[in-house]
């Protein structure tokens, strides 16, 4: 029943203009920060410089895709009663593991990022691309929304951040 | 009741798989985030040390220094850090670890002193997990730039350290072993105070001992 708004039966395993329909929404058309007006508070949080908006951004795209993706493979097991709660226990679950490796390999910019990092959990463009996407799509197109999505807030705190970091 | 049954089962699974993933990760980078970490509180003690340290040095050459500068004696359960640079015979700081309850977690410090054990040459708050922006200001630098050439004895010898309201530092008593607060943050503040203020009666003893 979840599955309900595509049929992948028969047909090619992806469609390109779907494909391309999916990217534009994300990075322009529905830009998440523009458009849909979400992830405003992480946006102007952490774009005092360039460097902690791109690592910022890439982490988002990260767990963007993954949780996107996971949450699409599940889609058709995830009880309806606990949809909420599954969804984002699988995102933390990837917020957690890019915190580790940050703490890990990029002590720095762990340092720089120290709360925001955490916040992705609650951030609300995973949350509604979860809810809204890929509980209804298939795999490669969740894993591409979730891409879209993540370059489209990526591409905006970069803008913001070199304009910040440019004037002090 | 299967369909509770299911929820149940699918919960319990997606739990153990998150849970195994993460505590692999965990384990993976855990030797990693130590590094960092140590690194950190080395970095910390040489800053408030006044150890010449180049900025971005590479946490090798913080060890080095560390190793090469610094020598710990243990006195009446407090762990010294002496600087004694090149040429010296005696020590021109001294370091030593401080730490206690802050308002949402655990605060790890190091102090440094002048020889006379009374005089701050440094302090850092190195590890903290109070509110950023607003309690975690204690580990910013303009709040930890107050403490130096401050005493952690008062004008009449009482040893101790408070931390004021700002615009209060008039109030001659309080110049000598007091800072400003941070506006907004009064809880942190009155926790930090504690911490210092702990270590200066306690340190008194040692102070005694070590200055001979």
């Amino acid at each position: 029943m979840s599955d309900s708004s595509v049929q992948v039966s028969g047909a090619p395993i992806m469609d390109t203009g779907k494909v391309r329909e999916t990217l534009s929404d994300g990075v322009y058309k529905a830009n998440p920060i523009m458009q849909q007006v979400l992830g405003i508070c992480s946006a102007l949080a952490v774009t005092g410089r360039l460097e902690t908006s791109l690592v910022m951004g890439g982490a988002v795209i990260f767990v963007l895709a993954m949780s996107n993706l996971v949450i699409s493979l599940l889609r058709s097991l995830i009880p309806r009663r606990i949809r909420m709660i599954t969804e984002v226990a699988i995102i933390d679950t990837f917020v957690i593991l890019v915190d580790q490796f940050l703490k890990g390999f990029s002590w720095e910019m762990s340092r720089a990022l120290v709360p925001y990092v955490a916040l992705i959990i609650t951030n609300c463009i995973i949350m509604e691309r979860a809810g809204a996407y890929a509980t209804l799509n298939p795999p490669l197109y969740a894993i591409i929304d979730g891409i879209a999505n993540g370059i489209g807030y990526a591409l905006i705190l970069a803008i913001i951040g070199f304009f910040q970091g440019a004037c002090g | 009741m299967k369909d509770s049954a299911k929820t149940i089962i699918f919960a319990a699974v997606l739990g153990l798989v998150c849970a195994f993933l993460l505590s692999a990760v965990s384990r993976f980078t855990k030797p990693y985030r130590e590094a960092n970490e140590k690194a950190e509180e080395v970095k910390n003690f040489l800053e408030a040390l006044e150890v010449p340290v180049e900025k971005d040095a590479a946490s090798e050459k913080l060890f080095e220094l560390f190793n090469k500068y610094i020598t710990i004696k243990e006195l009446k359960g407090y762990s010294l850090y002496e600087f004694i640079p090149e040429g010296e015979a005696r020590p021109v700081a001294v370091a030593i670890p401080i730490s206690g309850a802050g308002l949402w977690g655990h605060i790890n410090g190091v102090i440094a002193l002048e020889p006379d054990l009374e005089t701050i040459r440094g302090l850092r708050f190195y590890q903290q997990e109070e509110t950023p922006g607003l309690y975690g200001e204690i580990g910013s630098q303009w709040f930890q730039k107050q403490f130096e050439g401050k005493k952690i004895v008062s004008t009449s010898g009482e040893p101790g350290f408070r931390i004021i309201k700002p615009g209060s530092e008039n109030n001659p008593d309080r110049i000598q072993n007091a800072v400003d607060g941070i506006t907004g943050a009064t809880m942190t503040s009155d926790r930090v105070e504690e911490i210092l203020d702990r270590f200066a009666k306690n340190f008194r003893e040692v102070r005694a001992d070590y200055v001979r």
